[in-house]
């Protein structure tokens, strides 16, 4: 039997419905309005250099004592937890009752070239925590950090394990040579010295276009044919505008950063080795002996599952637990089933444990 | 409806498809595509009305809105072209002889074809910069960049990032055979005299392209075979639902199956160890380029007493390096008011609050209260235990009250909602 049953009717029929949509959809792009991304009101309670602290409002008059730090990636921008009011990892934690506080890293311009590793580390995310730590007279805060933010986080407490109380890393590469780590692999033969010295920080675009080069086909093609079916739907359109906006709002990495990460995390997998050295100081990520609840994503296909579960045979704690939300790597965020699942999940844990 | 792709006139249906097209973008953009040339091309609405959808509704360049709509409309153009060539394709078979009985051998022959346009030519920078888009028939529905394949990503982030290019670098990478001997010719020639030193600069930046457009050539290779693949398994699909008597039902099923063989082709191409190593070679290369040009511009611009990137480094360097001086004084400074040497006191205060001792307090105080109150009644008597674990909420403190002679009653205490 021929495999095509399409008659030049249909044919025709079927392309004039589809693009007398994508024309009618060029009003209704017009009509969307202000893409607004960050929905729960939030303050800047500190700021150095390029780095805010921002303080959500709690939404209980009592919230739990201890607040949570939520620490971002460098890639992308931390409105992808605060996208949209149905889609909120903040504002779910936030109605269980938890304080919170989330540090953004801003966009690092050609003068941030000479940031490192440390100073990220050891000093903008030490000072925020101190900030909290003073702010409401406690020793230790929970931290949360959510991808390449869980990579630093864990970086954090094995330095600073007085500071920390619990730990929640969130999709975080542990393991970086699990071998379903596409990224890893593209890296791994990359002269990252030479990248760096010839492009200072690294472009928010190259980080793109590796991204899409994973599923580059339907990334950059029928996703948008997808979207014609939402135009006849405005608000549809803005929340997958929305997205498109995270997508795309990407941050240069501060050149150093970048050249230390990709080296020794990436490309000598130093974190599980104990070969990575923060400042002056080994990262020991025995040092964590705190609770730990590790989140991961069973479809990830940025960071493996493998890559995130790996921490459990490295952490020095006796209190370790792992949730597999079933889904992918942006889904754990903003899918509508994470929204049930992941901030309750995490609240719970950390209410039990004081 | 009969579905028989051969009982009616494809090429009738695509005129008839253009003029309604024709007729659905005018009345959008208001009658402003009044010419024969836009008429006889729809297509190019994709591309055209895009600016003059900005244009009419005052839209700026570079928002999510308009991003998107220019990818979709970009989309739109790659299926309309799809559609285009497959109303053409069946056109041509419907003319053939014993269409029901042959199409497997009409397939394979479009199979071939389209797989044939990958090994010619294909492997150079020209080639793989402008090939696409000139193929036709069924060629061109599987091998131009209707699906922005990685190549085409590459190229447009190359061509539009400045970072990366700018108009020199695109004019000698596109320079063709007859520019290339030409390099070769130059490369060869000794440096001697006074500019000795320039002209080796100038030498070892053009190895260096020639060096980053073999490379690409390569990667471009690379990825030809690739959509080769993908279109072996578009192949082994269609005849797999020809002989499960499941047809493609609409011009959209046909996108769909297409991006899901090239998505599995290139996931097996991208995971292999040739590929990472190709790849990287190429993106070790441009960074040569991309170096030996900044140097040279350095060179030109110092020069002229003007500043440049390695003053500007020097300089951010500096800074960098002020900025931890000045964090580690004020972290010192801290320290030394005292601010760190309140660590224990926290701490203990930390683990007090998760004994609950506040708790605690606040149950004595109301005990005390009803000790008071209860005092002037003679036969009443208070006696509390505490118990001894360390967490409240796992040991819930017990309280006895006795009233008279009667027996003690076991009251448990509120749960602490505060931790």
């Amino acid at each position: 039997m021929f495999p095509f049953a399409i008659n030049p009717e249909k044919a025709v029929e079927e392309l004039t419905r589809f693009n007398k949509k994508l024309a009618a959809g060029l009003k209704t792009f017009t009509e969307v309005g202000q893409i607004e991304s960050g929905i729960s009101a939030k303050e800047a309670v500190y700021r150095e250099d390029k780095v805010t602290l921002y303080h959500y409002t709690p939404k209980v008059e009592n919230p739990h004592r201890v607040p949570i730090l939520v620490v971002y990636a460098l890639v992308n921008r931390p409105y992808m937890a605060d996208l949209q009011e149905d889609r909120s990892m903040i504002k779910g934690l936030l109605d269980e009752g938890m304080d919170v506080y989330l540090v953004d890293w801003g966009y690092p311009d050609a003068s941030d070239r000479y940031l490192t590793m440390d100073d990220y580390i050891n000093v903008y995310l030490k000072h925020c925590v101190d900030y909290i730590r003073e702010k409401h007279d406690i020793y230790r805060v929970n931290l949360l950090g959510i991808c390449q933010g869980g990579t630093f986080s864990l970086c954090f407490t094995a330095l600073h394990p007085d500071r920390v109380r619990n730990l929640v890393p969130m999709v975080t590469p542990v393991d970086f040579h699990t071998p379903d780590n596409l990224l890893s692999q593209w890296v791994r033969n990359v002269d990252v010295d030479l990248l760096v010295d010839t492009l200072g920080n690294i472009p928010g675009d190259l980080l793109n276009v590796t991204f899409l080069s994973m599923n580059p086909y339907r990334l950059t093609g029928q996703k948008y044919l997808d979207m014609v079916d939402l135009l006849d739907d405005k608000v549809k359109l803005k929340n997958f505008l929305r997205m498109e906006k995270w997508i795309f709002d990407s941050p240069d990495q501060a050149g150093e950063t970048f050249r230390q990460f990709a080296k020794d995390f990436f490309q000598k997998n130093g974190l599980i080795k104990g070969s990575v050295k923060i400042g002056e100081r080994r990262v020991d990520l025995s040092n964590i002996t705190m609770p730990v609840l590790n989140v991961f994503a069973t479809k990830d296909h940025l960071v493996p599952p493998n890559a995130s579960k790996a921490l459990k045979q490295y952490v020095g704690s006796s209190d370790y637990h792992e949730f597999a939300f079933n889904g992918g790597h942006i889904g754990i965020y903003v899918s509508g089933r994470s929204q049930a699942e992941v901030p309750p999940t995490i609240a719970n844990w950390l209410k039990e444990r004081g | 409806m009969d579905n028989n792709p051969f009982t009616g006139d494809w090429m009738a249906g695509w005129q008839n498809l253009q003029r309604k097209m024709w007729e659905d973008w005018s009345e959008v953009t208001q009658s402003s595509w009044s010419n024969s040339w836009q008429q006889d091309n729809p297509m190019n609405f994709f591309k055209d009305g895009m600016s003059g959808w900005q244009k009419m509704f005052a839209m700026p360049q570079a928002t999510p809105e308009v991003m998107a709509m220019r990818h979709a409309m970009g989309s739109m153009e790659e299926f309309m072209r799809m559609g285009r060539e497959v109303f053409k394709m069946f056109q041509n078979m419907s003319e053939g002889a014993n269409l029901t009985q042959d199409w497997t051998a009409q397939l394979d022959k479009s199979i071939q074809q389209a797989k044939a346009m990958f090994s010619q030519g294909q492997d150079s920078f020209q080639g793989a910069m402008g090939q696409w888009g000139k193929l036709d028939g069924m060629n061109a529905m599987m091998g131009n960049p209707m699906m922005n394949n990685p190549m085409k990503a590459w190229s447009d982030f190359l061509n539009t990032n400045p970072i990366f290019a700018n108009d020199t670098m695109r004019g000698m990478l596109a320079g063709g055979q007859a520019s290339e001997e030409a390099m070769m010719r130059f490369l060869s020639v000794p440096g001697v005299g006074f500019n000795r030193e320039r002209q080796e600069k100038m030498q070892e930046g053009m190895r260096l392209i020639l060096e980053y457009r073999k490379t690409f050539e390569e990667f471009q290779k690379l990825m030809n075979e690739t959509s080769k693949k993908a279109l072996d398994k578009l192949h082994k699909k269609l005849l797999e639902m020809g002989a499960e008597g499941k047809p493609l039902q609409s011009m959209r099923d046909l996108y769909v199956l297409w991006v899901d063989c090239n998505e599995e082709a290139n996931a097996a191409t991208v995971t292999t160890k040739e590929y990472n190593e190709i790849n990287s070679r190429m993106m070790n290369a441009l960074m040569r380029v991309r170096r030996n040009m900044a140097e040279n511009m350095d060179s030109a611009m110092g020069s002229m007493n003007l500043p440049t990137r390695r003053e500007l480094d020097s300089a951010h360097r500096q800074i960098a390096s002020l900025r931890r001086r000045l964090s580690a004084l004020e972290d010192a400074l801290q320290e030394l008011k005292g601010k760190d040497s309140s660590a224990e006191i926290h701490a203990l205060r930390d683990d007090m609050e998760k004994l609950g001792v506040r708790r605690l307090r606040d149950e004595l105080a109301d005990l005390k209260r009803q000790l008071e109150e209860s005092s002037s009644a003679p036969t009443l008597s208070v006696v509390e235990s505490v118990g001894t674990e360390a967490t409240p909420e796992k040991s819930a403190i017990k309280k006895t009250v006795r009233i008279g002679n009667a027996k003690p009653a076991m009251v448990a205490a509120p749960a602490n909602k505060g931790e």
